[in-house]
């Protein structure tokens, strides 16, 4: 394929200012979305376990929410009966006792069981903030702005990365066919980088290409629904145009008001009849909440992981809680309609909500791949800079270069070790880090490491060791405090190993290089 | 007869274009096509989630292509016609909706 050689030119400069710009706030959103990847599962290894009675069985959960209701009135409103209680989730039922955002992010609850005497027990369950917390910093690129602001930022940057694809799928396409699988690492610095770079961008093209899609529709989705409201609703209430949290949940299918003196459906009626309303939909959670016209809605959340899924973990359905009728599956995992299947498939691919635990494994791998394209993108441009001033004459590299080098270093580097520290300080004072401090851990590692990149004194490779080593740190912490569930102590420690014998590895070799 | 070149001199120019005018266009095609679909706008229906993607993709693409027009000036006037004719047959359509429906 011939393109213009001033085309080329124009986009291949384009490349370099767009990926060089967003290069470092991506590095941050796949680090920190590979490692959220599996969010529920840190999020339950981290936080406490909770001792309560067994969970009663399904069948006897009116009973339970009967005794709920007379001890906390306020839990009508809004509660949730959990259909297979696990040792992290012990309870039937629980109720919220903080407001969450679009359902996401961890939520203190208040769990109920009833003892051998049929007497009322309840506890608290506070959610490790640490795994939610990463899942932000994916969310918002490590930007430490309120959330709306942040995600209008992380829009333009996505923006920037979609041009960056686009820019340098264009730029690349000539040479595609001879150069895709030469990875010259012997030679030039900027050889390696850019061999490097060209391999990891073209093999996972696809993958960045749903990304950058996405992540430009996450941040400025409000909006545009609004204006489409705006636009095209003639014939709307006014709840149809108000915020989009106040639209989705009134544009949200809901039974009518029920006849006075009408019982809901037990909660053991309710399983059986999705069971056969929906074969294959294991349902996980029944919300139940109160509409504003006061009628009870029944969001149903579950799994299938024959199908893709619209949220991170699961999929959704609203049920008639008097009748156990389905009235909407546009979100139901294999019974939605071909085009919000379709749908489905975007938010799937980006979540990875599909095909289980392997898929989740490959998507970490894709997450860490992907923020090392970015990182092998910055080192490029430096080296290719670093060519250009050499060939001029210059002796040391300019300010421009210096700059980028460093904050290169800092940021990714920092990103990190941020991370891990979170994780080490985590399993070691999980109290403390609960208490709103996550955030403020995470970002006084990241910025030491930005400013200690700058300090002419401290080298990159001593960065990267110091990483490593809060890695390998990370590793013995598991051995030590970790052990809430085995499954994911081990992946932990094997990750963090990988991770750490990786970077104490390239510090070294950076080491021996330069002595060569 | 010689060839016009592009380069990127004036960028700023051309970004600013891709993304207020390309925005415009945009988001003027959304609101066409959900007027000629019936679309109500409602966030939990399919066509308005098409449609806001299909914005979104268009987007990029007006972004993608701003670099290529020769100038700034080029770029303004090349996406502001687009802009202005989409969103006069979007103002075209209302009206007529409107009649009709009156």
């Amino acid at each position: 394929m011939k393109l213009r050689a001033d085309i080329v030119t124009v986009y291949r400069e384009l490349h370099s200012w767009v990926g060089v710009v967003a290069g470092l706030f991506l590095f941050i959103a796949f680090y920190a979305g590979a490692i959220s990847m599996f969010e529920p599962a840190l999020e339950s290894w981290l936080t406490p376990r909770v001792s309560l009675p067994v969970a009663v069985s399904l069948d006897r959960t009116p009973e339970l929410a009967q005794k709920v209701f007379e001890a906390f009135p306020e839990s009508r409103k809004n509660y949730t009966i959990v259909v297979a209680p696990d040792a992290d989730h012990p309870a039937r039922m629980v109720w919220p006792l903080t407001a969450s955002r679009h359902g996401h992010g961890a939520q203190s609850v208040m769990m109920a069981a009833l003892d051998e005497q049929g007497g009322l027990v309840t506890a608290q369950r506070k959610p490790s903030e640490v795994a939610q917390l990463i899942d932000t910093l994916h969310q918002q690129m490590g930007l430490p702005l309120p959330h709306e602001i942040a995600m209008i930022v992380m829009g333009f940057i996505a923006l920037g990365y979609a041009l960056a694809l686009v820019s340098g799928t264009l730029v690349f396409l000539p040479a595609l066919a001879r150069a895709l699988f030469a990875v010259r690492l012997e030679g030039s610095v900027r050889r390696k980088w850019l061999d490097l770079h060209n391999l990891l961008g073209f093999c996972s093209l696809p993958f960045h290409i749903i990304m950058a899609l996405t992540s430009v529709v996450f941040a400025f989705h409000d909006v545009i629904f609004t204006l489409q409201a705006e636009f095209l609703a003639h014939e709307q209430s006014d709840a149809h145009r108000g915020g989009h949290a106040g639209r989705a949940m009134a544009g949200m299918p809901h039974g009518s008001r029920p006849p006075e003196g009408a019982v809901p459906l037990s909660p053991a009626e309710i399983v059986s009849r999705l069971a056969h309303e929906a074969p294959g939909f294991k349902p996980d959670t029944l919300d139940y909440s109160t509409h504003p016209n006061g009628a009870m809605m029944l969001r149903v959340a579950g799994h299938d992981p024959a199908h893709l899924m619209r949220g991170p973990s699961s999929g959704f359905t609203t049920m008639d809680p008097y009748s156990g009728r389905l009235i909407w599956r546009d979100y139901l995992p294999g019974f939605q309609p071909g085009g919000f299947a379709a749908l489905t498939s975007f938010f799937a691919l980006h979540f990875g909500s599909y095909g289980g635990a392997p898929i989740r494994w490959a998507y970490l791998v894709l997450g860490f791949a992907g923020a090392f394209l970015f990182y092998t993108g910055n080192r490029l441009w430096i080296a290719v800079r670093r060519r250009k001033e050499k060939a001029t004459g210059l002796e040391t590299d300019t300010r421009g270069t210096w700059f980028l080098g460093r904050l290169t270093a800092g940021c990714c580097v920092g990103c990190m070790a941020g991370i891990a520290m979170l994780l080490d300080t985590a399993l070691v004072r999980p109290g403390w880090v609960s208490d709103h401090h996550a955030m403020t851990v995470y970002q006084v590692v990241f910025w030491l490491f930005v400013f200690g990149a700058f300090i002419p004194q401290i080298k990159e490779r001593a960065l990267l060791a110091v990483c490593g080593v809060f890695y390998l740190l990370l590793t013995v912490l598991v051995f030590l405090h970790g052990g809430r569930d085995m499954t994911t102590s081990w992946a932990v420690a094997l990750v963090s190993l990988a991770l750490g014998v990786a970077l104490c590895r390239h510090a070294l070799r950076r080491q021996r290089s330069r002595a060569a | 007869m010689k060839k016009r070149v592009i380069d990127n001199r004036q960028w700023p120019a051309k970004v600013l274009a891709g993304l207020i005018l390309g925005a415009i266009f945009s988001l003027g095609i959304m609101v066409l096509i959900g007027h000629v679909c019936g679309s109500t706008g409602n966030p939990m229906t399919q066509s308005a989630q098409w449609l806001m993607w299909l914005a979104a993709l268009l987007w990029v693409i007006c972004l993608s292509l701003c670099f290529l027009f020769r100038t700034g000036l080029g770029a303004w006037l090349g996406f502001g016609w687009l802009a202005c004719l989409v969103w006069l047959i979007d103002t075209l359509l209302t009206g007529f909706d409107a009649a009709g429906g009156s």
